[in-house]
């Protein structure tokens, strides 16, 4: 049994792919949300992953941490994907990648009062994954124009960043790539590439044939397993799909999502991505079914494990 | 009839604060300061006339923090003029006034989150939250090494590193052996003195034992004589705020700001050691009601804020049924 830690607003993902791949995962995936985490009594044996770790605010990413203790304390063996209280999260990561020189751009955070030394930037907030194509900043005055703006006043700045922006187009090819790979315990599973005009490669389009050829390719190779997998490693996340991008250097980390989308096909424009994109799902919850097979037979966490992450007014009860 | 002028804005679990000094002066305080918890913005069909003080923004998680910001927004759109203290929307919290304080030349020391990756200038360091404000004991770190293993035992514990920060330890202890933590309070154009606090640990929070008769002298020198009130008033205005208590400690040309606290206690439920001290405590929070109060006779006149500033911060629900 595999026991995946998610938050209530973002299961569907996981349940897409439960859905998609009944054979391999409807009697060995279970969603635990975060939220109801707290109210349980107890948790099954088996193996954990913790999802969406970015995602979770500083209250909930203390909780997720309480229970990966309380999991560890319960089966020091226990098999533990993702434990939040080692994982890189956005900020982290991109600062260390960019220190170990993988990659070639940093990213500062806005109340941290400096600014930064290369231009272009662009501003996001660090748990955005839906990023609605922000301005790319050219200077310096740009940016502190950028930053008198309603929408970087009116929220929490602490949390806002400045990422720096690197051209991986190759020499005239006017169309940017986002490659994403998956990484599931210990394989490294190539994912899609998606292709796009804009710089924030977010929307998907219609596959040429000649895309679709280049995305099969890269589906087949793998080629970046080996520098994603040191990604991984750096981060500390062994369950998720990196997003990055190919330059003059090598690879460039865009981000690591520890909740994956999982494509379903929802329209006829979609059906060339399906149709390659299908078999890396199939892949994917192959690689979860083993990891679930792995913990099976190991002990639960029982409900004394789970105080520390108990409401008040539970813990006054149990004294 | 005096209307309540003067809106205070704070989180319920703090609101203790505002309330203790209300009760303290009564009077035209208990008329003129209204209390309205954050939490019963999003819900509230507008705001009540008069200016309004956002406290306790360091404090806030980030989603309540940008409701605030919001309503702050809000009230700005609908009210161009209206008079609003500590704008949460230009308020500098603990980390980034740290980091401002020091690049301002204010502070000798700095601070970096423990998520950033940066190594510290000067040694030893202490890690601290984010929000914490009764802080503990920390212990000093005095090398990258031992950095690294207070890190490791930080993430065991499940701590966010994020929201964890790496101080620089600033030693100002005086040539009796003991740490002095000096208090001062900003309303609006007033800075008001008032404490000096007397430790033999670095962390000086709450007075052990009753001061000494030369400790008596020293700290009524220090409200009588304010030094540094420029150097104060400049660490306000970068934080961004008109009201808060500033703590800080002195070295010979110039001061250290520990920290500014947008909610701080005026009035403590506990009766000070020492008659004198009582005495220095009823004439100094008398000062910091008096200075509140003239906040809020700034409030007179100033119209409600309509429901529709708050439209942003409503819940789902109620948006929908507003289109």
């Amino acid at each position: 049994m595999l026991r995946a830690f998610v938050s209530s607003r973002h299961r569907f993902q996981l349940r897409r792919l439960r859905t998609c791949e009944p054979n391999s995962l409807r009697s060995r995936l279970r969603l635990v949300s975060y939220e109801s985490a707290r109210y349980r009594l107890g948790l099954g044996g088996g193996a954990y992953v913790f999802t969406n770790l970015e995602a979770l605010d500083t209250r909930m990413t203390e909780r997720a941490c309480q229970i990966a203790s309380a999991i560890r304390d319960t089966d020091p063996d226990a098999i533990i994907l993702n434990d939040p209280r080692y994982v890189m999260r956005r900020y982290e990561l991109l600062r260390d990648l960019y220190r170990a020189g993988v990659n070639s751009f940093s990213c500062c955070r806005v109340d941290e009062g400096v600014m930064p030394e290369q231009y272009p930037v662009f501003l996001r907030g660090e748990s955005d994954h839906r990023g609605a194509a922000p301005k790319l900043l050219r200077n310096e005055s740009e940016l502190r124009v950028a930053l008198a703006q309603p929408e970087s006043l009116n929220v929490d700045r602490s949390r806002r960043l400045i990422v720096g922006f690197v051209d991986t187009r190759e020499a005239g090819d006017p169309v940017y790539r986002k490659y994403a790979a998956m990484r599931v315990g210990d394989e490294i599973i190539a994912g899609h590439i998606n292709f796009n005009e804009h710089w924030m490669v977010k929307l998907k389009r219609d596959l040429t044939p000649a895309e679709a050829a280049i995305q099969q390719e890269y589906i087949d190779t793998n080629p970046h397993r080996d520098e994603i997998m040191a990604v991984f490693e750096r981060a500390r996340i062994q369950y998720g799909r990196v997003d990055y991008g190919v330059g003059e250097n090598g690879i460039e980390v865009w981000e690591i999502n520890s909740n994956p989308t999982y494509s379903s096909q929802s329209n006829e424009a979609k059906r060339v991505h399906w149709a390659q994109f299908a078999p890396v799902m199939q892949k994917v919850a192959q690689a979860l079914a083993r990891i679930a097979d792995q913990g099976a037979g190991r002990p639960g966490v029982p409900s004394r494990a789970l105080r520390p992450i108990r409401p008040r007014w539970w813990r006054n009860l149990a004294r | 009839m005096v209307r309540r002028v003067l809106n205070v804005l704070v989180s319920y679990r703090h609101r203790s604060q505002f309330q203790s000094l209300r009760r303290w002066r009564g009077g035209d305080f208990r008329r003129m300061v209204r209390i309205i918890p954050y939490e019963t913005l999003r819900h509230r069909p507008g705001l009540p006339a008069g200016a309004y003080l956002f406290t306790n923004l360091e404090m806030l998680p980030q989603r309540m923090f940008e409701r605030v910001a919001q309503v702050a927004a809000g009230i700005r759109e609908t009210r161009p003029d209206a008079l609003i203290f500590n704008d949460p929307r230009f308020v500098k919290r603990r980390y980034a006034l740290g980091r401002a304080l020091h690049v301002e030349g204010i502070n000798s020391f700095n601070m970096y989150r423990a998520d950033e990756c940066g190594t510290p200038q000067q040694w030893p360091v202490f890690l601290r939250g984010e929000k914490d404000h009764y802080g503990g004991d920390p212990e000093l770190i005095a090398g990258p090494e031992e950095l690294d293993r207070a890190m490791q035992a930080e993430h065991a514990r499940g701590r966010d590193s994020s929201r964890r920060l790496i101080v620089e330890f600033r030693d100002t202890c005086g040539a009796d052996g003991y740490y002095r933590k000096y208090g001062v309070f900003r309303a609006g154009d007033r800075l008001v003195y008032r404490h000096c606090l007397f430790d033999k640990k670095w962390v000086v929070k709450v007075p052990r034992d009753e001061p000494t008769e030369e400790q008596y002298e020293e700290e009524l020198r220090f409200l009588d004589q304010r030094p540094h009130s420029d150097l104060v008033m400049r660490a306000f205005e970068i934080a961004g705020l008109q009201y808060g208590r500033i703590d800080f400690g002195m070295r010979d040309d110039g001061i250290e700001v520990w920290e500014i606290n947008s909610n701080p206690t005026a009035v403590s439920r506990r009766v000070p050691k020492g008659a004198r001290r009582w005495e220095i405590t009823q004439k100094v929070v008398g000062e910091v009601a008096d200075a509140i109060l003239d906040l809020a006779r700034q409030g007179v006149g100033q119209p409600r804020v309509p429901s529709r500033a708050l439209l942003s911060i409503r819940p789902r629900h109620w948006r929908r049924l507003m289109k």
